[in-house]
C-alpha cells in the first residue's frame, strides 16, 4: 500500500476540507510549524485505518471533532493492488458514521465492508501497526511513553503488532504450547533450585539434601558409638584375661611365700648386724685393756731399773730406803689389790658381755631394747667418769698453786744449799783418844779417833769424865744465812698452805694424781660417749621404748656386770696414781743430784723416793707384768677374732632389704593391676550395658539403610533436576533459534543502518516484547532503556526502517510515518540518519511531519502541504 | 528307636530395620512375629525341637527389647527345645555379650551352641553344631563333624551356616561349607542357614530359608521345613510350611514397541491381598514414548494399593518413531527440541547416564505436551 493524498473535512482546526498531495514514493516532508496541524493529519490518519466508521470515542475519533461540530471526515486515496482506492470514512455522534470504498471511481464497498477492507488491508499488508511503524510527535523511544492511557494504547497496540504476526511466529516457536511446556519446566524447576542452580530452601531438592546430611551426622555418631561398643568389648574380653592371670591362686601362693622367706633373711641379717657391733665394741675395749696392760708393765720395769740405780746412789741412806721401801710395798699392795679389781672386774665384764651376747641373740624387738639398756649404761658410765673427771679435777686444782710450789722449792734449794755450805765451813774437831780413854760424842754421837766431825753452833761434845764442851761459833759458820733460808722456807711454805717441804710434795704428787684421773676419766667417758654426753642423751631419749625388762623371759643382770668392770677399772686407776708418786719422787731426787751431787740429803731423798718407787712394783714381778700383758693382748686378739669370724658369717642385710623391696613392691603392683582390671571392667560394664541398651548397633543399620532410601530419593531429585534442565535448555535452545530466524531477516535489513550510525553495531532482541533490549556497541552490551534520549530516537527510528524495508521486499508495502520522531538528535546524527532515511527510501514511502524547517532543509525530500480543497 | 522331628529355620534378622519401605513398622512388626508362626508350626508338627540355623539377630548387639522378648517368647514354649547357632550377623566374636546374657538367664528349653560339640537333642538322637566365630570363617565350620565321636545307632544331625561350595552366597562371603558334609560326618541330615529362600542341595542337606522374607532375591512369603527321620540312616522326610506373612515379589516386564506395557502390567500382578505384597517391576526391552508415557501412569495408579511397589526402568530403552515426535509438534521449535532430545538418547558418543537424561526429558517432553492436548 501506498499513500497517495488524504483529504480533511471538519477535523478539529480544518472546518473546510484541506489536502495533502500528491504523494509520491520515497520520502515527502511536510514541514510546517507548530499549531500548522500536522499531529491532526497524523491521527486523522491513524483514525481513517484504525477506526470504525461507528466509534465515535472521546480519545478516537470525537476527539477530532472541531468545537463547532458536525461530522468528521478523512479520505485518503492509495495505491494498493495495482489499482488506485479512493476510502472515506465519517464519524458523528449517533448513527450518522459512513464508510465507503472507491476502486477507480466505482465504489466497492461501504459501511462495514469497508471497515473491513480497511481492516484486511491493513493486517493483510502490515501497513499500519500502529506504534511501529507510525511514529506521533514526542514518541521517543519503542517503549510506551505518556499517560497511562497512552500506554495502554501503545501496549496495545504492540500486542496488536504481536497479533499480526502471531501466526508465522508461533510456527517457528511453538507459540503457546512451547510457552506452557517451558512455563511448566521452568515452575518445576524453580521448585528445586534457585536461579544460581543452587538447591531451594524449602524445596524437595534442599529437604532430600538435608535429610541426606542429618541421616549421614546421624549414621556417623550411631557408626562412632557402635565401634566405641565393639572397641569397649574387645577391652573388657582382654580385661577379662589379664584379671585371670593376675588372680591365679598358685601364682598368688609362690609370691607371698618368696616374700615371707625374704622377709625372714633380713631379720636374720639384722639381728646378725646388732651382734656384730656389740663385738665390735668388745674387741675395742679388750685391745684398750691390752694396751694398759702392756703400758703398765714397761712403767713397772722402769721403776725398778730407777730403784736399783737409787739403791747404788744412796747406799748410805738405808732408812731413807727402807721408808721408800715401805712406801713402794704400800703402793705395792696397792697396785695388787687394784689389778686383782680389775682382773675380778674384767671377768664380771666378761660375764656380762657374754649375757650381753645372749641377749643380743634374741629377737630383733629385744635388741632395740638391749641397745637402750647398753646405750644406758654407757650413759652411766660416761656420766660415772664425768663426775670421776669433776672430782679429780676439783682435786687438781685444791692445794699449792704451781707458782707457790715453785717458791717453795727454791726456797729448800736455797735453804739446802746454805746449809751444805755452811757445814763445808763448819769447824772440825779432830780426837785423838788417848788410850783407854772413854769415848767422847758429838751431839750424842760418837767421835770416832782421828777423824775429822764436823760441829756447828751449839754443838755439844760430851767427854766422859770432863763434862760438856759446848761450842758457840757466833755467825762464823753462816748461821745467819742459813736462818734466813730457814725463814724463807717457812714463809714460802706458809705462803703454799703448806707445813713442810714433804707436805709440799705430797701435795703435788696428789695434784698429778688428780689430773691423770681426770683426764683418763675424760678417756673413758669419751670412750662410752663418743658424741658426748649430751649427744648420748639424745640418741637415748630418740630410742623408741620398748616393754620392760620384766616382760622378756630371763637374762643376766648387765647392770652388775657394768659396776663390777666399773670398779676394776677403778683400782687400776689407784695403781696408776701411786706409780706416778713415786715418779715424782725419782724425778726429785734425779733433779736434787744434779743440781747438787754433794747433798747428802738430797741423795738420800733421791735414794728414798727410788726405794719408793721400787718398792711399789716390788711385789710384783716383770714375768707377772708380762704375763698379765699377754694375757690381755690374747683376750683382745680372741675378741678380734670372734669379730672376724663374725663378718665373715654375716648375711648382706642391704640385698636381703633389696629382695623383701622388690617382692613387696611386686605384690603392690599386682594389687594395683588387679584392682585398676576390676574398676575397668566395672566401667566397661557400665558402658557396655548402656550402649546396649540404646540398641546402638539396631539403630546404626535402620540409619544406614535410612540413609540409602534417602540418597535414592536425593538421587532421584538430582537427576529429576538434570531432566528438567536438559528439558528446558532444549526448549529455550529451540526457541532461542527460532526467535534468531524470525528476527534474522530484521536484523539483516537494521544491521547496515545500524553501521551508518555507529559502525560496529548489533540489536539484541527481548524474548518478552520482541523489541530490541539492547545495543551492543564495541562488543559492550548497553540496555536500550538506559541509553541517552536521542539513541533511543534513534534506534527507534532504525528499527522502524527495518521493518518497514523487511516488508517491503515481502511485496507488502506500507507507509512509514513520523510526527516530529527526531526532537533529541544533534546535527551531527540528524545528518546521518537523513542518509539511512535516503538509504531506506529506494523502496519505501516515507512521510516525515516536522516543525523543525530549518534543520530538515538538508533532507532532500519532496515537500508537501495541507492545502485548502476547493469546491466542486 | 525313636524318630527325629524338628522344624528346621534360620535368619530369622530379629531386629532388622526397613528403611526405606513405606510401611517399616509393618514390617518389622512381621518379623517379630514369625517366632510365633514357628511355634504353631512345631506344635501343629509335633515336634520338639526348633533349630535356628544362625542370624537369629540382624546385628551381633541389638537391642535388649529385640532380643529379651524373643528369648521370652520362645522360652514360654517350654515344650519346645531351641537350638540356636550363631551365624555371621551374630557371630560369637561380636556377638559374645548377647549370647552370654541369654545363656544367663538359664532358660532351660533355650541352648546357645557357641562350641563345636555334639548335643544330645533326645535318646538316640544327637546334634552337632558348627557356631561361627567370625563373620567371615576361614575355614568350614562344619569339618570337624568328620571326626565327630557319636554313639553307634543314633540319629545325627548337623546344624550349620554359610554358603555351600557352587551354590552361592546370599550376601558376599566365600562358599566355605562341603556341599557332601552329610556323607562325609555321617550326617542323617545337615540344617543350613544364610540362604534367605529355601534350597536343596541334597536331600540331607538344605537350607531352610528365612520364615519370614525379607528383600526381592527370593519370591514369595518365608517358610520353615518340618524334618522327620524315622531312624539312624533313613531317608529324612522334609516338608516346607509357609510361615511368612508379607508376599515379596520381583516381576520382569520386557516390553516392545507396540505392546500394551499398562495392560501387560496388570496382567502380570501376583494374585492374593496387594496391601501384604511387596513388588518389585524391573522393566526392560523396548518401548515407544506413548507407551513408556502409559506405563509409568499406570505405576502411579497402581502403587498404592501394594505395600511397596518399585518400578525399574533402567533396562528400558525408548525407541523413538516419527509419529511420537509428531505427537510433540510436527515443525518449530519444539519439534526441533525433541528431535535434539532424541537424537541426544540415541547417540552412542555420550555417556549412558547422558543419554538417559535425554531420554527422560523427551518423555518429560512428550508427556507435557500429550497432558495439553488432553
Amino acid at each position: 500500500m501506498r499513500l497517495r493524498s488524504i483529504t480533511l473535512d471538519n477535523v478539529r482546526r480544518f472546518t473546510d476540507p484541506v489536502r495533502l498531495g500528491p504523494i509520491g514514493d520515497g520520502i515527502t516532508l511536510v514541514s510546517q510549524p507548530n499549531e500548522s496541524g500536522k499531529s491532526t493529519l497524523f491521527d486523522a490518519l491513524q483514525a481513517v485505518f484504525f477506526q470504525r466508521h461507528t466509534s465515535w470515542g472521546k480519545t478516537g475519533t470525537a476527539a477530532l471533532q472541531p468545537y463547532s461540530g458536525g461530522p468528521v471526515t478523512v479520505e485518503c486515496e492509495v495505491e494498493t493492488e495495482g489499482a488506485v482506492w479512493r476510502l472515506r470514512k465519517r464519524w458523528q455522534q449517533g448513527s450518522g458514521g459512513e464508510a465507503k470504498v472507491w476502486r477507480d471511481g466505482v465504489l466497492m464497498h461501504q459501511g462495514d465492508a469497508a471497515d473491513q477492507w480497511v481492516a484486511d488491508l491493513v493486517q493483510g499488508e502490515g501497513g499500519g501497526p500502529a506504534g511501529l511503524l507510525w511514529v506521533r510527535q514526542g514518541r521517543v523511544s519503542l517503549s510506551p511513553t505518556g499517560t497511562a492511557k497512552e500506554k495502554d494504547a501503545e501496549q496495545a497496540g504492540r500486542r496488536d503488532l504481536l497479533t499480526a504476526i502471531s501466526g508465522a511466529m508461533d510456527a517457528v516457536t511453538g507459540g503457546e504450547r512451547m510457552d506452557r511446556a517451558l512455563e511448566v519446566c521452568r515452575s518445576e524447576l524453580d521448585a528445586l533450585q534457585t536461579a544460581t542452580g543452587r538447591p531451594r530452601t524449602g524445596g524437595a531438592w534442599a529437604m532430600a539434601e538435608a535429610e541426606v546430611a542429618d541421616l549421614a551426622e546421624r549414621v556417623e555418631a550411631l557408626r562412632t558409638q557402635a565401634d566405641a561398643l565393639h572397641d569397649d568389648l574387645r577391652d573388657r574380653d582382654r580385661a577379662r584375661a589379664a584379671l585371670a592371670l593376675e588372680e591365679d591362686p598358685e601364682d598368688n601362693a609362690a609370691r607371698k611365700a618368696a616374700l615371707a622367706e625374704a622377709e625372714d633373711a633380713l631379720a636374720e641379717a639384722r639381728r646378725h648386724q646388732t651382734a656384730l657391733s656389740e663385738l665390735k665394741l668388745q674387741a675395742q675395749v679388750a685391745r684398750q685393756a691390752a694396751s694398759m696392760a702392756e703400758g703398765t708393765a714397761l712403767r713397772n720395769a722402769a721403776l725398778r731399773r730407777e730403784k736399783a740405780e737409787a739403791g747404788v746412789a744412796a747406799q748410805n741412806l738405808a732408812e731413807a730406803a727402807e721408808a721408800a721401801a715401805r712406801a713402794l710395798k704400800s703402793a705395792s699392795m696397792a697396785q695388787d689389790a687394784a689389778a686383782d679389781r680389775l682382773a675380778v672386774a674384767e671377768a664380771t665384764a666378761q660375764s656380762a658381755q657374754a649375757a650381753i651376747q645372749a641377749i643380743a641373740q634374741r629377737q630383733a624387738r629385744a635388741d632395740l631394747r638391749r641397745r637402750r639398756a647398753e646405750m644406758a649404761r654407757r650413759l652411766a658410765e660416761a656420766e660415772a667418769a664425768e663426775a670421776e673427771r669433776l672430782l679429780a679435777d676439783s682435786a687438781a686444782r685444791r692445794g699449792p698453786t704451781a707458782e707457790a710450789a715453785q717458791a717453795v722449792e727454791a726456797a729448800a734449794r736455797t735453804l739446802e744449799t746454805r746449809r751444805a755450805a755452811a757445814e763445808a765451813r763448819a769447824p772440825r774437831v779432830t780426837l785423838r783418844y788417848d788410850p783407854g780413854a772413854p769415848a767422847a760424842s758429838l751431839d750424842g754421837k760418837a767421835l770416832e779417833d782421828g777423824l775429822p766431825a764436823p760441829v756447828g753452833d751449839g754443838s755439844r761434845i760430851d767427854l766422859p769424865g770432863l763434862g760438856r764442851l759446848s761450842v758457840d761459833l757466833g755467825d762464823a759458820a753462816g748461821a745467819t744465812a742459813v736462818q734466813d733460808a730457814e725463814a724463807a722456807l717457812r714463809h714460802a711454805l706458809a705462803a703454799a698452805d703448806v707445813g713442810d717441804l714433804d707436805a709440799l710434795r705430797a701435795a703435788q704428787r696428789s695434784q698429778a694424781e688428780a689430773v691423770r684421773r681426770a683426764e683418763f676419766a675424760a678417756q673413758r667417758r669419751d670412750l662410752h660417749a663418743p658424741d658426748g654426753l649430751p649427744g648420748l642423751r639424745d640418741a637415748l631419749a630418740a630410742l623408741p621404748e620398748e616393754r620392760t625388762e620384766s616382760e622378756e623371759p630371763a637374762a643376766p643382770d648387765r647392770a652388775r656386770a657394768e659396776d663390777a668392770l666399773k670398779a676394776a677399772e677403778s683400782a687400776l686407776d689407784a695403781a696408776r696414781r701411786d706409780e706416778a708418786a713415786t715418779r715424782l719422787a725419782r724425778d726429785a731426787a734425779r733433779d736434787a743430784a744434779t743440781e747438787a751431787k754433794a747433798a747428802a740429803t738430797a741423795a738420800r731423798a733421791r735414794l728414798q723416793r727410788a726405794s719408793a718407787e721400787a718398792a711399789a712394783v716390788e711385789g710384783r714381778s716383770p714375768e707377772a707384768d708380762a704375763e698379765a700383758a699377754e694375757m690381755a693382748v690374747r683376750a683382745a686378739e680372741a675378741a678380734e677374732e670372734r669379730l672376724a669370724a663374725h663378718q665373715r658369717d654375716a648375711p648382706d642385710p642391704q640385698a636381703a632389704e633389696v629382695t623383701v623391696t622388690r617382692l613387696r613392691k611386686a605384690a603392690e603392683q599386682a594389687d594395683q593391676r588387679r584392682i585398676a582390671l576390676r574398676m575397668r571392667l566395672v566401667e566397661l560394664d557400665t558402658r557396655i550395658d548402656s550402649r546396649a541398651e540404646a540398641g546402638v548397633e539396631e539403630a546404626l543399620t535402620e540409619a544406614e539403610t535410612l540413609l540409602a532410601a534417602s540418597e535414592r530419593r536425593r538421587d532421584s531429585l538430582l537427576r529429576e533436576k538434570d531432566v528438567l534442565l536438559r528439558l528446558r535448555t532444549a526448549l529455550e535452545t529451540a526457541q532461542s533459534a527460532a526467535r534468531d530466524r524470525y528476527f534474522a531477516p530484521v536484523a539483516q535489513e537494521l544491521r547496515p543502518l545500524l553501521q551508518d550510525m555507529w559502525g560496529d553495531a548489533d540489536i539484541l532482541w527481548s524474548d518478552e516484547t520482541l523489541l530490541p533490549r539492547a545495543l551492543v556497541r564495541r562488543g559492550s552490551e548497553e540496555q536500550v532503556d538506559l541509553l541517552s534520549g536521542g539513541t533511543q530516537e534513534q534506534i527507534a527510528l532504525l528499527v522502524r526502517l527495518a521493518f518497514a524495508r523487511l516488508l517491503a521486499r515481502a511485496g507488502r508495502h506500507a507507509p512509514l510515518i513520523l510526527d516530529d520522531a527526531l526532537v533529541f538528535t544533534d546535527d551531527d546524527r540528524i545528518a546521518r540518519l537523513f542518509d539511512a532515511l535516503q538509504r531506506a527510501s529506494a523502496d519505501l514511502q516515507i512521510l516525515v511531519l516536522t516543525c523543525r524547517q530549518r534543520a530538515f532543509r538538508d533532507l532532500g525530500a519532496a515537500e508537501v502541504t495541507l492545502e485548502p480543497v476547493a469546491p466542486d | 528307636m525313636t524318630a527325629l522331628t524338628f522344624v528346621h529355620t534360620s535368619d530369622l534378622h530379629l531386629g532388622k530395620p526397613f528403611g526405606g519401605y513405606g510401611e517399616a513398622d509393618r514390617l518389622r512388626v512381621a518379623r517379630r512375629q514369625s517366632i510365633a508362626g514357628l511355634i504353631a508350626v512345631a506344635r501343629a508338627e509335633d515336634a520338639r525341637h526348633v533349630l535356628i540355623a544362625g542370624d537369629l539377630f540382624d546385628v551381633p548387639n541389638p537391642a535388649p527389647a529385640t532380643w529379651r522378648q524373643a528369648v521370652a517368647e520362645m522360652s514360654e514354649a517350654t515344650e519346645l527345645t531351641w537350638w540356636l547357632l550363631p551365624g555371621n550377623h551374630d557371630n560369637l566374636r561380636e556377638a559374645a555379650a548377647t549370647w552370654e546374657a541369654i545363656s544367663a538367664l538359664g532358660h532351660a528349653n533355650l541352648r546357645v551352641l557357641t562350641e563345636p560339640v555334639p548335643q544330645e537333642m533326645q535318646p538316640g538322637g544327637i546334634l552337632l553344631p558348627a557356631p561361627l566365630t567370625t563373620r567371615r570363617p576361614a575355614s568350614d565350620p562344619t569339618g570337624w563333624m568328620d571326626g565327630a565321636v557319636r554313639p553307634e545307632g543314633v540319629i545325627v544331625i548337623g546344624l550349620a551356616h554359610g554358603p555351600v561350595q557352587g551354590f552361592g552366597a546370599e550376601e558376599d562371603g566365600g562358599e566355605i561349607i562341603a556341599p557332601d558334609r552329610d556323607r562325609r560326618a555321617g550326617l542323617d541330615y545337615l540344617a543350613l542357614g544364610d540362604w534367605h529362600g529355601q534350597m536343596r542341595i541334597s536331600p540331607r542337606v538344605q537350607y531352610s530359608g528365612t520364615p519370614e522374607s525379607d528383600r526381592f532375591k527370593h519370591d514369595g512369603r518365608g517358610s520353615c521345613l518340618v524334618v522327620r527321620i524315622e531312624a539312624p540312616g533313613a531317608a529324612p522326610e522334609v516338608r516346607a510350611v509357609e510361615t511368612g506373612h508379607f508376599d515379596w515379589r520381583l516381576l520382569t516386564l520386557s516390553l516392545v514397541p507396540g505392546l500394551d506395557a499398562a495392560a501387560k502390567l496388570e496382567a502380570a500382578l501376583p494374585e492374593g491381598p496387594r496391601r501384604d505384597c511387596l513388588l518389585r517391576v524391573e522393566v526392560a526391552g523396548r518401548t515407544s514414548l506413548a507407551e513408556a508415557s502409559a506405563l509409568a501412569a499406570a505405576a502411579d495408579r497402581l502403587a498404592p494399593e501394594f505395600c511397596h511397589f518399585d518400578m525399574r526402568t533402567d533396562g528400558l530403552s525408548l525407541e523413538i518413531e516419527a509419529a511420537d515426535l509428531d505427537a510433540i509438534a510436527t515443525s518449530g521449535a519444539l519439534r526441533q527440541a525433541g528431535d535434539a532430545l532424541a537424537a541426544e538418547a540415541a547417540d552412542p558418543a555420550l555417556g549412558q547416564r547422558d543419554r538417559a537424561i535425554a531420554e527422560a526429558a523427551l518423555r518429560r517432553l512428550h508427556a507435557l505436551v500429550a497432558e495439553e492436548g488432553a
